[in-house]
């Protein structure tokens, strides 16, 4: 039997393409760690990714692989000051520079595979695409329809009047 | 189109998705922003947003409950701000307008100040808040002692704007000034509709607590019930008060005694339930110092007390409770040493620690009671963990001037009252979380190289400075010549960690610092009118309308190297010296614009 840092894993994308990657990768994702622990056999039964299709699941491994080595988040991490500030790092940012479809998509993916990190960076970029705009350049952004009346806009906009320097 | 799925956007997120992307969303306009882009983001702000916000920003301020968190986003952040900019509001406090006076129960036009002594009343205070059916409702209950008598102001907020405040005060007939001074005092905090609970103890040996009508109420009839002291002194006192326990009675008696009762108003009169005698330390040539007292006792949890002791090497004791009591032998023993201080054991330090506060944990309660602060006779404030074997974690160096008061607002600030000249001092905590504040908002103040850093840390006197400080048509006592130039800042609270307003007592009055901005034309609706001329003449009294007659001049200078001396203007001078801040949008700078001297600041 193969040690486990050689050990591979075959996933299998919501369209249905397999693709193999090293288990060590595979388990960045908790969804997965914890089918492995489950299904006892690795590398045999193939894992089903329902909710990922495969351009997703590639650029989603693509980075599991370049974080394959981190250390594990500790316990107390939510307390942690940098949970809270947006910085990302190089390659992160560069990772995340990408069609905004595939920038959700990636969120999603990395909610549903439980990849937390993934998860933080995916919201940041988003977080950092929000921050310091007006809602015109929010809605130009994410090409969202203002459904408001003028009316409904106007008292939303004098309700949140304090918040402008705030 | 049909054949292919639609794009993924952000509005197709889940809202815990946008609730994670939501707690890296550093300021209140990015989340205002967020409202008013489409109506399905506009619910999901509403519903979601504003709660994360402050949660996440606030982590040891938020409240737990609220009516509204959009409201509450609104008070937090334009708090912070207010500190950031050092902007405050003095005035003094004292019973006027709506007077009922016991016992009797009559209604009185003038309070007239203790009179008898030669040096003025230290006061003792306590103050808290509830907020009622909105973040705007909410009702403040505010004590104080003066000489033997006790002052309670009940602050009624409405969220039309309206506000009813009714004073009650209280003193026993046969009170004598000095001897009968009080020298605790605790409002009791879960009180019954039509009375308000008091904790009170003396000079003199009396402890008990006091149900006092409410002012208004049908009920006329003030009831004491008495804990017994053996005639000692009542030193100090704690008060637990916690929805999970009975209320618990913490007393410091005479020099050496640590006392517990349990508090039940029904009975007329308790005797301790357990106590402790606290040894002095043996000096060299074998007798117990004389000099040494039990100073203060404060709960820092519901089965830990922190004793204040000294002059001693290790002047904090910790105390465990448990079901059958006080636990006779201190837990453990705190020395004011650092690790580095340590390694010079022939130094060995010498002091009293005269306060001592559990530090809130992040969630907004209590915590465990495991971190502490205490301020000390040496003018140092120490930070201190039960789960670290240092004595010391963290120090938060003033002068040379005793700390008698601190109150810690969440773990972002800490102010401390010394023993000399009026002198409040403010710290920044920030223990852990990134924190919000404001200038993230205002990227153009952020990045204005113009803008110079201010010093974290910074003093204020509690004293008027302005000598031509005129009082136009008042005859209050507290505003006029008998105000002591010198003193102790004896006492400190505040209503909650979210409200504007910190209480301070000093010698013969008590001053209120209320942290709004005079010109910030949307203030905290809940607290504050914007400020304008007209505004402020207008009939009627109301606090939240700050009235200029009433505003102290104080002066401030920052921590470190740079000691400038800062000095307010009034209210009218800023406004006439700060034609901007009339309009809507201000020219800010970093500091207040009631900040005299503040150009030069840091320079």
């Amino acid at each position: 039997m193969a040690s486990e840092a050689e050990q591979t894993v075959k996933l299998v994308s919501s369209d249905n393409v397999e693709i193999v990657t090293e288990r060590k990768v595979a388990e960045r994702s908790m969804l997965i760690k914890n089918m492995i622990e489950d299904l006892g056999a690795p590398g045999e039964e193939p894992i089903p990714i329902m909710n990922v299709s495969e351009a997703v699941l590639r650029k989603v491994l693509e980075w599991c692989t370049h974080h394959k080595n981190d250390p594990a988040p500790s316990q107390d991490d939510d307390a942690d000051s940098r949970k809270k500030t947006t910085d990302i790092e190089d390659w992160d940012q560069k990772f995340m520079q990408v069609d905004q479809e595939m920038l959700f998509e990636i969120i999603l993916a990395a909610n549903y595979m439980d990849i937390k990190a993934l998860l933080d960076v995916g919201c940041k970029t988003v977080a950092n695409m929000i921050k310091g705009k007006s809602p015109e350049e929010i809605r130009k952004t994410f090409n969202i329809q203002n459904d408001f009346t003028p009316e409904e806009e106007d008292q939303i906009r004098r309700e949140n009047e304090w918040a402008e320097d705030r | 189109m049909e054949t292919s799925r639609p794009k993924t956007n952000l509005t197709d997120l889940p809202p815990e998705l946008l609730n994670h992307i939501t707690g890296y969303l550093p300021t209140a306009s990015s989340i205002a922003s967020l409202d008013r882009t489409s109506r399905s983001l506009h619910e999901f702000v509403e519903k979601n947003a504003w709660k994360t916000f402050t949660q996440t920003r606030f982590p040891s301020t938020w409240p737990q409950q609220s009516p509204s968190y959009k409201d509450t986003a609104r008070s937090l952040t334009t708090l912070s701000k207010a500190w950031e900019k050092r902007a405050f509001v003095g005035r003094y406090t004292e019973p006027r307008g709506d007077i009922t006076a016991f016992p009797g129960g009559k209604h009185i036009d003038r309070w007239k100040r203790p009179r008898g002594q030669t040096i003025g009343f230290t006061p003792q205070l306590d103050v808290y808040e509830e907020v009622g059916g909105t973040w705007r409702d909410r009702t403040e209950i505010l004590a104080f002692s003066a000489g033997a008598e006790v002052c309670i102001r009940r602050t009624k907020r409405q969220h039309d704007g309206t506000e009813i405040v009714k004073w009650t005060t209280y003193r026993p007939h046969s009170a004598a000034e000095g001897k009968d001074d009080i020298t605790a005092l605790h409002l009791v905090r879960k009180s019954e509709d039509d009375h308000q609970g008091l904790l009170t103890g003396t000079a003199n040996g009396d402890l008990q607590l006091l149900s006092i009508p409410r002012a208004g109420s049908s009920g006329q009839d003030l009831s004491i019930s008495y804990f017994a002291t053996n005639g000692l002194p009542v030193r100090s006192t704690s008060l637990l008060q916690d929805d999970n326990h009975p209320l618990l009675l913490a007393a410091n008696l005479g020099e050496a005694r640590l006392a517990l009762y349990s508090v039940d108003p029904g009975q007329p009169k308790t005797t301790a339930s357990s106590q402790v005698d606290i040894q002095p330390p043996l000096r060299a040539d074998g007798n117990p110092a004389s000099t040494h007292r039990a100073w203060v006792t404060s709960f820092l949890s519901p089965s830990r007390l922190g004793v204040g002791v000294g002059p001693s090497e290790d002047p904090i004791h910790i105390y465990t409770i448990d079901g059958a009591g006080l636990y006779p032998k201190a837990l453990r023993k705190f020395s004011l040493q650092n690790d580095f201080e340590k390694s010079f054991p022939q130094q060995k330090t010498t002091s009293s620690a005269y306060t001592i506060v559990p530090l809130p944990s992040t969630v907004g309660s209590t915590g465990d009671g495991n971190v502490f602060l205490s301020g000390a006779y040496d003018g140092i404030i120490r930070l201190h963990d039960m789960r670290s074997n240092r004595d010391v974690e963290q120090t938060y160096a003033a002068d040379d001037s005793p700390i008698y008061s601190l109150l810690p607002r969440g773990r972002e600030k800490l102010v401390a009252g010394t023993s000399r000249h009026n002198l409040l001092k403010v710290f920044d905590m920030r223990l852990g979380a990134k924190c919000y504040s404001y200038l993230d908002a205002s990227p153009a103040a952020a990045g204005d190289p113009g803008i110079i850093d201010l010093e974290k840390d910074f003093n204020v006197f509690l004293r008027p400075n302005n000598s031509s400080f005129t009082v136009r048509g008042s005859n209050n006592w507290s505003q006029g010549r008998n105000r002591p130039t010198e003193s102790s800042v004896y006492s400190l609270a505040s209503p909650s960690a979210h409200s504007p307003y910190i209480y301070a007592g000093v010698e013969n009055a008590i001053m209120s610092l209320a942290f709004t901005e005079i010109l910030d034309p949307r203030p905290d609706p809940v607290f504050f009118e914007p400020w304008s001329a007209q505004a402020e003449s207008r009939p009627g009294f109301n606090t939240r309308v700050i009235q200029s007659k009433e505003v102290l001049g104080l002066a401030m200078y920052e921590q470190g190297a740079n000691m400038k001396l800062c000095v307010q203007r009034s209210p009218w001078e800023t406004w006439r010296a700060n034609p901007q801040g009339r309009r809507n949008r201000r020219e800010q700078g970093r500091l207040d614009e009631r900040w005299k001297g503040a150009a030069e600041f840091g320079s």
